[in-house]
């Protein structure tokens, strides 16, 4: 059914399994595509502005924590698994309300979200209003155009009908057109097109995908001028279908996760290797003697030992190690030389 | 100085979520915060009060969002940011030891040292760790415009009820008020999320102007007679704003955008990550765990592996931030002048920005600011910058139209927080602006003994927590999904608890004591806002 009528076409969304979900979200995406023209793609290269980057940005405020692998050894125990908020009977929270409401969110030109949730006894009560004579009964989203209508159930522009499958408690639905006002009902619809309403939804406004045909005459400019702020605006190019492209083609969830993994390795091949060195210079003197390392201070433990990490790189390293004692009598240096090669 | 031919509004956006845990010693996402503080929101200060210092007049608009507010403002998240900056000063006082054989890494230790000390001494000493009252003295100052944004993020586009709307709207602006001393003019919707009809309720509260993306304004109806580079009044007037793309592009594009510069700082590789396990484990996470330290020494370099970056050189870093600034003033004065041309009258360039950008994603964003606003003030006469309501003092009249539903986020639409990683939430969320409704109209005025206010009071605040629009955005970046699952259901639940007890009359005093102090957000919080 998708395919055929790509622009009525209804996405369905079980919240049951993920391996439904999964199933449920490819044919999403052939959904989308069957919905636009190949010849449209070319529209998506130019987008209105670089929302990709600002998610990027933003998401760093979250920046998640790593475990590297290397790092999940005896000594340390470190699983990712044990930093998981530990799940209290605080997680639990009921799925079902039974409140026989159903509501309809805008998400953008041309998608709404429905969900509902409908009990036994209601769909048993409603049930008993179908005639035999009418046959099959299955249950329907029936989606109303109301756009500048008050709405009383028969006046609408047009409705088109969606059947519910699996189960389902929640759909995105496919509108007509953008900057239009909607509703939505969920009913049983028979094989002979009785429709018995369950509940309806709230109203909701979609957004317009294009500048609007309305011109306040007073306020005109001279057409040129006009037209230029506009472009300058961003508004110079056919907008609706820019923004339609963007919106048909959208951001493949790998744009989104690709930079939540940033524990770097060499290379593109899985097998590396990294090598390093650090030199640990340590050692100890009385207490309430100054040290020098390089000619510059070191703070003492309290028990005047002193423990001093360096990165070493290649080549000749000097350390002179003193030590002054607090009357400035005694003095003690030690010259030690390092040397680092890597071949 | 002269009369200018048109004016730039730099916008930020300073958020986070409410992430406090007293009931945990060391949360990983209340690094979040401690992460921001040492590289946004310290160094932001620093600059504005150095501008000051230095006597260059300038603007700028900032969100100080209520969770932001209330976390820079609470005790314990200050006692803990000051353990943070303290064992960030040992590390890096064991940097520079360890780097003093490499000069090119260690006159980058030694500039985090300068930096950490510094950031300490202001935190400490000067605020007494209060960076509200630092923002709040810019503001007293006449720099700064402070706005506010919704009680805790909440995306109002996907909120059906107007109730629920409301109270996003007056709970912020009684918190800031509170904290700032003054209603604020203005609002960051959160992610410049606009439903039309929404600007009536930010009318009642006294909120003048908001900001919307581009197309909130192109597709208004009718047509914006100057684009986005003149406010616009809605039918119940309040200001909107648009935002200019030239400028925004110019920052935020990790192509053409300044931040992604090769020479500047590198943000992914942190010596959190990249050195000994024994050596750090001190300063990451407690459990062992790898977080980001803000110690980096790598370049953007170029399209390299993370493995093969090249080592950072922070004063090239600032004459690129110098340059760029150059670069986007230029290109401000010349898009100033061709407007003036046409318009007649003095255009505003609305630049908006997550504050965050500057400083924890983009190293040098502060610096860039900072020579943005010199060379504006001292380098040429084309244009001043402005707060969004000094420009609506100047220019009180303007076109009447609606501007389009609209956001800044992906696609422009609701998309990112409305999707099959995260669509779920909206039936609790409805089901909890349904409940807390009810409560509020059943209970609003009746007399009330102290634990139905107590609960009533804790009952709105779960409302507002679970809404964060942070929750969905990070379920959908699959960064730290857990974490934001986690919160919407226990937000859900605490409320569910809280309204038991109000339908039964029966409290657990204990249970509201718990929550009162881990959910310790807005504690003069009006409930009857979910009334209207």
């Amino acid at each position: 059914m998708a395919e055929k009528t790509p622009k009525r076409s209804a996405r369905k969304k079980s919240s049951d399994t993920p391996q439904k979900k999964t199933a449920v979200k490819k044919e999403t995406v052939k959904v989308k595509k069957a919905a636009v023209p190949r010849g449209k793609k070319a529209l998506t290269t130019h987008t209105i502005k670089p929302a990709v980057e600002e998610t990027k940005i933003e998401a760093a405020k979250y920046y998640p924590a790593q475990i590297k692998p290397e790092e999940a050894k005896p000594a340390t125990q470190v699983k990712k698994e044990e930093f998981k908020p530990k799940p209290t009977v605080e997680d639990k929270i009921s799925d079902r309300y039974y409140d026989n409401k159903i509501i309809l969110l805008a998400r953008d030109p041309y998608w709404c979200y429905a969900f509902w949730d409908i009990s036994g006894e209601l769909i048993a009560a409603k049930s008993k209003e179908l005639r035999p004579e009418w046959g099959h009964a299955e249950l329907d989203l029936r989606v109303y155009d109301i756009t500048d209508i008050i709405f009383n159930g028969k006046n609408a522009h047009k409705f088109q009908d969606i059947s519910i499958t699996g189960g389902a408690n929640n759909w995105y639905i496919n509108v007509w057109e953008a900057g239009r006002t909607y509703i939505v009902e969920i009913g049983f619809k028979t094989a002979d097109g009785h429709f018995i309403m369950i509940a309806r939804s709230n109203v909701v406004n979609t957004p317009r995908d294009k500048a609007s045909n309305v011109t306040d005459e007073e306020w005109m400019v001279v057409d040129e001028d006009f037209d230029e702020i506009f472009k300058l605006s961003g508004g110079g190019r056919p907008l609706g279908a820019s923004e339609k492209g963007r919106l048909e083609f959208g951001l493949s969830s790998e744009n989104v996760s690709s930079y939540s993994s940033p524990v770097y390795k060499p290379g593109g091949r899985k097998f590396f290797l990294v090598a390093d060195t650090e030199l640990i210079l340590y050692g100890s003197t009385e207490k309430d003697a100054s040290l020098t390392v390089k000619n510059e201070p070191v703070k003492l433990n309290e028990d005047g030992s002193f423990n001093l990490r360096f990165h070493l790189p290649n080549g000749k390293m000097e350390l002179p190690v003193s030590s002054t004692s607090l009357d400035k009598k005694d003095n003690i240096t030690i010259k030690i030389t390092v040397e680092r090669k890597t071949e | 100085m002269n009369q200018p031919q048109g004016y730039l509004a730099l916008v930020l956006h300073a958020h986070l979520p409410f992430v406090r845990h007293p009931e945990y010693n060391d949360a990983l996402e209340e690094s979040w915060l401690f992460e921001a503080i040492t590289e946004t929101y310290i160094p932001l200060l620093d600059v504005y009060n150095k501008l000051i210092e230095d006597g260059v007049d300038f603007r700028i608009t900032m969100s100080l969002t209520p969770p932001l507010i209330a976390m820079l403002k609470d005790p314990l998240l200050q006692e803990r940011y000051s353990k943070h900056i303290n064992k960030l000063i040992e590390l890096i006082e064991k940097e520079v030891v360890r780097t003093k054989f490499e000069p090119a890494f260690n006159r980058i230790a030694v500039m985090y040292r300068e930096k950490f000390y510094k950031a300490r001494y202001l935190f400490e000493e000067k605020y007494h760790r209060d960076l509200v009252e630092g923002f709040k003295q810019v503001q007293d100052a006449g720099k700064l415009e402070i706005i506010t944004c919704g009680a805790t993020h909440g995306f109002l586009p996907l909120t059906v009820y107007k109730e629920a709307v409301n109270a996003q709207i007056k709970v912020a602006v009684d918190h800031h008020i509170k904290y700032l001393g003054r209603r604020p003019k203005g609002i960051w919707l959160p992610e410049a999320g606009y439903n039309p009809g929404d600007d009536e309720i930010l009318r009642k509260w006294g909120i003048r102007y908001f900001i919307v993306d581009t197309h909130g304004i192109l597709y208004g109806s009718p047509r914006p007679k100057y684009g986005v580079f003149a406010p616009v009044y809605c039918r119940s007037g309040v200001a909107a704003f648009g935002r200019d793309m030239e400028s925004s592009k110019q920052v935020w594009s990790a192509k053409e955008g300044y931040p992604g510069d090769s020479i500047y700082r590198e943000f992914y590789r942190d010596i959190g990550f990249d050195l000994d396990y024994d050596y750090v484990k001190p300063y990451i996470h407690e459990s062992g765990i790898r977080i980001n330290t803000g110690i980096k020494y790598f370049r953007i370099t170029g399209k390299v592996d993370l493995g093969n970056k090249d080592v950072y050189d922070p004063w090239k870093a600032l004459d690129r931030a110098a340059e760029h600034a150059g670069n986007f003033m230029f290109n401000r004065e010349k898009q100033v002048e061709h407007l003036y041309r046409l318009m007649k009258r003095e255009p505003i360039i609305v630049a908006p920005y997550d504050a965050e950008l500057f400083g924890h994603w983009w190293y040098e964003g502060p610096d860039f600011i900072n020579f943005l606003m010199r060379k504006i003030f001292y380098d040429q006469q084309i244009v001043k910058t402005i707060t969004l309501s000094e420009y609506l003092e100047k220019y009180p009249r303007n076109q009447v139209l609606t501007p389009s539903y609209s956001s800044w986020g992906y696609k422009g639409y609701a998309e990112f927080w409305l999707n099959d990683t995260n669509d779920w939430i909206y039936k609790h969320l409805h089901k909890l602006y349904e409940k807390m409704m009810e409560l509020a109209y059943e209970f609003r005025f009746k007399p009330l003994s102290g634990n139905q206010e107590r609960a009533l009071k804790q009952a709105a605040r779960e409302v507002l927590l679970a809404q964060s629009s942070d929750w969905a955005f990070i379920m959908k970046t699959q960064t730290m999904v857990e974490y934001a699952v986690k919160r919407t259901k226990v937000h859900i639940n605490r409320f569910n608890r809280l309204y038991d007890m109000l339908k039964g009359n029966n409290f657990d005093e204990a249970y509201i004591s718990e929550v009162e102090w881990k959910d310790n957000i807005f504690p003069d919080i009006d409930w009857t806002s979910y009334s209207l």
